[in-house]
């Protein structure tokens, strides 16, 4: 279809704008106008986290080859001989287990970011893993986790009246007995957790007849609603579950125990089946190598060698299964380990405890580089030695909950309790530089004011667009155009202004990016 | 009748929906004596709010005894203490020098053990309260971990953990003042806020921080920067200069000496000033004694005496402290509690026989906690914790990881690690507002707990590594005529439910035990088999099934989660 026609067909000729009776308008802008300016596509994206549970040796996960040698003696009774290594990119060469990793970052897929810590290193796994999962400062205790506070300001009554209309979804999933620690909110937990979704639990027994008027009631109401939303919850998972499909053949070579490759099955079953919940929590355990990290005999097997396998075949499997659903664009996934582990190995073929290590981030979406260095490993490197951390992991993120969850920035400062710096980490049309030139593309109206035509003028990307003009109170009084529309300027001309009453109105623009809006003031 | 069928009959009403409370409820403010009728409600009502589970014998003991008899036999407390926990497995990493049996808490320090010995404790712990007499003791020594709050995470000492926890139970209706003054020289506590690390020039405030805010006076509302009514930062700062020198030696494994004293040397020896909120006080260098004059001038402030009533009142009737509360039940027993120089039983003896703890306002409708929760089930059905056919492994190892993964793991499953609380505040449920109890039930606890019960007394058992299983035949042992249907409804709804139940929906109960179109001799039969027969495996099993299918049934209700 030519742009002409498409132009002629979405008019606005069909709709007919209600009248609006004399109301009380007030001229500052509403918190829900800043939400219109904020929410758009992200609304659907997910993020999958995958934590490594132990402190995962980076050195021996993404080897820095330029330095080889040096790194040979410092660890030498852990270290990967030079011709196995993986290629990578440039200095850089991943362990010969990652063969999955190394094929999504060839098709775009895979990003790295190296020595990601946090400043004064606890090197306790409970200690540092809440500090990991609560987004704290190290000397500070915080009782709720980066995410639950980020779900908390998403559903601020939550878990009133939750399961609802617009939320029929657990808000969050975690993979296993526990809702992660990740997943705590202020008060209540953020979510849920599940784990054999073929033999769900169903929560059975209901109440008594109960008409007491004491305190009881009260709670005994609390208890049954709990209930019910629990059960509510549990069969929307396994409706997902029942009508999620899964490709037998790509995950075939993970069916050697890898309990990560089950966990992410059940999460793209889950979103398959059309569950809307916006965060998953999936983990490995066992990363804490002491000892044995490698194989006495074979450098290329061990413990650590079988983790990076399940690791790198899993999350291989979980994408190459959304990109068969279609839906890769709308999932990022990310790894974090509670610490890295020593520069220099051990006696006893493992590593100890450390600080800075990598991330990974997976999916379309990412921004498919390697962010950071590994700085020179000089001679007089002891011990007690650790990698200097490069990024915070809390700009990591912030970075999400900028990026890919588009949330406002004073949220943002709420939730991770700090400014931190942002880092790139996503392609740019998924950015916020994205939205950046979002909020800069063109959008404008003329006459403004105007008494009874006037000439809306926007840009927008191919993509489904939303244009509709409200009140300052946030109701919804006319729908503009709500169509499929390809790239391009379009100028449509709203007429019919007459009906409406002298006062501010809000138009509201809405495509595949995000939302934003203009004030059209209407005089007579 | 079909199970499913019968847990499909929803009549949730939906009133007060966005209420939290409802406010009409009519409450009795009186702390007089109850003079009310002294029934099985009553009597359910003071023995779950002081106990851990409760029995058909202690409930009988009491219809018998009375309100004043029983509790005053409630607030006697055993001098007598539990014989310490032991090592309990054999392994060579564990205690090598030691036998299975011996204790370790006379052991020194060492690391790699510490968890190993922490489990004991904790299994140990779990014993006692399973085991507990007729008596507030353990209740008590639980309140005092949540009000002394200490995490084995961060201190990780198997022999201090278990001498905070004496401690506790050695004080569990002791005198307030004193325990506050002894839990500052606790080696556990000190690890954990940090008070070793206190020393002159280079003052820690944890310790004096928590001491003021959640140990003794409490915060009041911020009045102006550094200024919380009840004490200022200027106060902290104060008294964390009078806990310098008190330390001990904690690499002191070659001497086995860990006791606390006090260090001169370490100590800051200036004067220090208190705010107006201590009458601006002034404490001088003197040393060793200004820690006990530090403790005094906390007890001197009537603040103090109220905090603590109300976290009692929190532990033992309900969360909801209003102004009427606060006027004619808190303010009232604090006075108690200084006239009688804080000993914290003056206080119980009045509350728990109050008119005000008996009022119908308040019986069912405290949300269980996890601990509360099991015992409510195990004591009933009297859980055996010591599973035999394992022949392979001593009785002590079997017992141990029976406690621990079937009641402590549970627990903890279900949100309440003991030793291990989330932080120096104690569990959320008891001061997070304004949800508190209701914070013990989740979208993943709720299920964990229903899930539990079924495990519990399913074929299988709970599914642990040492597995135990309930039977319902125990719930009955002190029922006159089990062979009646309709008595054996009517003695386990009451021994599990705190509120009176319909006889319609009794009768959909007594489903579970009569085959359905037939009557009620149907169960008198299979009871009459059994009890003429009980080493037939068979007569045994269907009365079991039976029972254990009407236990699940009752205690999957959402009135079980109250007491």
């Amino acid at each position: 279809m030519k742009r002409r026609e498409f132009i002629q067909k979405t008019g606005i000729a069909a709709s007919i704008p209600f009248l609006i009776n004399g109301m009380k308008v007030s001229a500052e802008a509403t918190p829900f106008f800043q939400d219109l300016a904020n929410a758009g596509e992200a609304e659907d994206r997910i993020l999958v986290l995958v934590q490594l549970i132990g402190g995962n040796d980076g050195l021996n996960t993404i080897i820095p080859i330029d330095q080889y040698s040096q790194l040979s003696s410092l660890r030498n009774s852990v270290f990967i001989p030079e011709n196995k290594l993986l290629d990578f990119d440039n200095n850089l060469k991943l362990h010969p287990s990652l063969g999955g990793f190394q094929k999504l970052w060839q098709e775009g897929k895979f990003e790295t970011i190296l020595n990601v810590a946090y400043p004064d290193q606890n090197l306790s796994h409970f200690r540092s893993t809440d500090i990991w999962t609560s987004a704290s400062d190290t000397k500070d205790f915080v009782p709720s986790g980066w995410l639950g506070r980020y779900l908390d300001s998403k559903h601020p009554n939550y878990p009133d009246n939750y399961p609802n209309v617009d939320n029929p979804d657990p808000i969050s999933l975690t993979i296993g007995n526990v809702v992660s620690q990740t997943c705590q909110g202020p008060v209540y937990t953020m979510g849920m957790a599940a784990n054999n979704i073929d033999n769900i639990y169903k929560l059975e027994g209901s109440s008594l007849e109960s008409e007491k008027d004491e305190y009881a009631f009260s709670e005994l109401d609390y208890i049954n609603r709990v209930k019910k939303q629990t059960s509510d919850y549990l069969d929307v998972i396994e409706i997902a579950a029942n009508q999620g499909r899964i490709n037998d053949s790509i995950w075939a070579s993970n069916d050697d125990g890898n309990s990560l490759a089950n966990q992410l099955k059940v999460v793209a079953r889950l979103i398959n089946g059309g569950l809307k919940t916006k965060v998953y929590v999936c983990s490995i355990a066992n990363f804490d190598t002491h000892s044995n990290q490698i194989d006495s005999n074979d450098e290329t097997s061990g413990q650590h060698a079988q983790l990076l396998r399940y690791l790198s075949d899993s999350i291989t499997s979980f994408q190459d299964q959304l990109k068969e659903y279609g839906v890769e664009d709308k999932v990022l996934g990310m790894t974090f380990s509670e610490f890295g582990r020593r520069i220099m190995s051990n006696n006893s073929r493992g590593t100890d405890h450390g600080s800075a290590a990598p991330q990974f981030l997976f999916g379309t979406a990412v921004n498919p580089t390697v962010h950071g260095f590994y700085e020179e490993f000089n001679s007089d490197i002891q011990q007690n030695d650790n990698l200097d951390m490069q990024h915070d992991f809390r700009s990591v993120y912030t970075s999400i909950l900028k990026d890919w969850f588009r949330v406002p920035e004073n949220d943002i400062f709420n939730i991770m309790l700090k400014n931190f710096d942002t880092i790139q980490i996503l392609k740019g049309e998924f950015t916020s530089v994205e939205s950046l030139q979002f909020e800069n593309s063109l959008l404008k109206c003329y006459p403004n004011p105007a008494s009874n035509n006037s000439t809306l003028e926007f840009y927008t990307v191919t993509s489904h667009v939303e244009i509709a003009i409200y009140d300052l109170r946030g109701n919804k009084l006319q729908s503009i155009i709500d169509k499929l529309m390809p790239e391009g300027n379009y100028k449509i001309k709203l007429s019919e202004l007459s009906n409406y009453n002298s006062g501010i109105y809000i138009i509201s623009f809405k495509n595949r990016i995000g939302k934003k809006s203009l004030n059209l003031s209407i005089q007579k | 009748m079909d199970r499913r069928q019968f847990l499909s009959i929803s009549r949730l009403k939906s009133k007060q929906k966005n209420k939290l409370l409802d406010n009409d409820v009519i409450v009795n403010y009186s702390l007089s004596e109850f003079s009310g009728e002294w029934n099985k409600s009553k009597a359910n009502h003071l023995l779950r709010r002081t106990l851990f589970g409760v029995n058909s014998k202690e409930l009988n003991i009491t219809l018998n005894d009375g309100l004043n008899k029983s509790v005053d036999n409630l607030l006697t407390i055993d001098e007598q203490l539990p014989e310490p926990p032991v090592k309990f497995i054999d392994n060579q990493q564990y205690d090598d020098g030691l036998e299975i049996g011996d204790t370790f808490i006379n052991e020194p320090l060492a690391s790699g053990v510490e968890l190993q010995r922490i489990l004991a404790v904790n299994s140990w712990w779990i014993e006692n309260i399973n085991t507990q007499s007729y008596s507030v003791r353990e209740k008590m020594t639980l309140f005092w971990h949540n009000h002394f709050a200490t995490k084995s995470d961060t201190v990780r000492v198997g022999r201090f953990q278990y001498a905070t926890n004496q401690l506790f139970r050695e004080n569990a209706l002791g005198n307030y003042k004193n325990l506050v003054t002894k839990i500052g020289l606790d080696q556990n506590m000190m690890l954990f806020l940090n008070g070793n690390e206190n020393i002159t020039g280079r003052p820690n405030e944890n310790y004096a921080r928590e001491l003021f805010e959640l140990f003794s006076i409490g915060k009041g509302p911020q009045i102006s920067e550094g200024n919380y009514t009840n004490y200022t930062e200027q106060d902290i700062q104060e008294a964390a200069k009078i806990l310098t020198g008190w330390n001990f030696d904690y690499a002191g494994i070659r001497t086995n000496n860990y006791d606390i004293d006090f260090r001169p040397t370490l100590h800051d020896y200036s004067t220090k000033k208190f705010s107006k909120a201590f009458q601006e006080k002034t404490i001088f260098g003197s040393g060793e004694n200004e820690y006990y004059e530090l403790i005094n001038m906390l007890f001197d402030q009537v603040e103090t005496s109220k905090y603590i009533v109300r976290e009692l009142y929190k532990w033992f009737v309900f969360y909801e402290i209003d102004d009427n509360i606060e006027n004619n039940i808190i303010v009232p027993l604090a006075q108690v509690l200084r006239n009688n120089d804080f000993e914290v039983k003056s206080v119980l003896e009045i509350l728990l026989k109050s008119e005000h703890f008996f009022d119908t306002a308040f019986i069912g409708a405290m949300i269980k906690n996890p601990v509360d929760f099991i015992a409510s089930i195990s004591k009933p059905v009297n859980l055996n914790f010591e599973p035999g056919g394992r022949r392979n492994f001593d009785p002590i190892t079997i017992k141990y990881l029976a406690y621990y993964y079937n009641y402590f793991n549970k627990a903890n499953e279900f949100g309440m690690e003991l030793t291990n609380p989330p932080s120096v505040a104690g569990w959320d449920a008891y001061f997070q507002k304004p949800n508190y109890y209701r914070i013990w039930l989740s979208s993943v606890t709720l299920p964990a707990r229903i899930q539990y019960l079924n495990q519990l007394f399913s074929n299988a058992g709970t599914g642990t590594p040492v597995p135990i299983k309930g039977s319902g035949i125990e719930i009955l042992s002190d029922l006159e005529s089990p062979n009646d249907p309709n008595n054996v409804v009517d003695y386990i709804c009451e021994q599990l439910i705190s509120f009176e139940i319909t006889q319609e929906f009794k009768g959909q109960l007594k489903g579970y035990l009569v085959t359905e179109g037939l009557g009620d001799y149907t169960w008198s039969e299979a009871w009459y088999s059994y009890e003429l027969d009980p080493e037939n495996a068979l007569y045994k099993a269907s009365v079991e099934q039976k029972l254990n299918n009407l236990i699940v049934a009752i205690s999957s209700l959402s009135e079980f989660q109250l007491m």
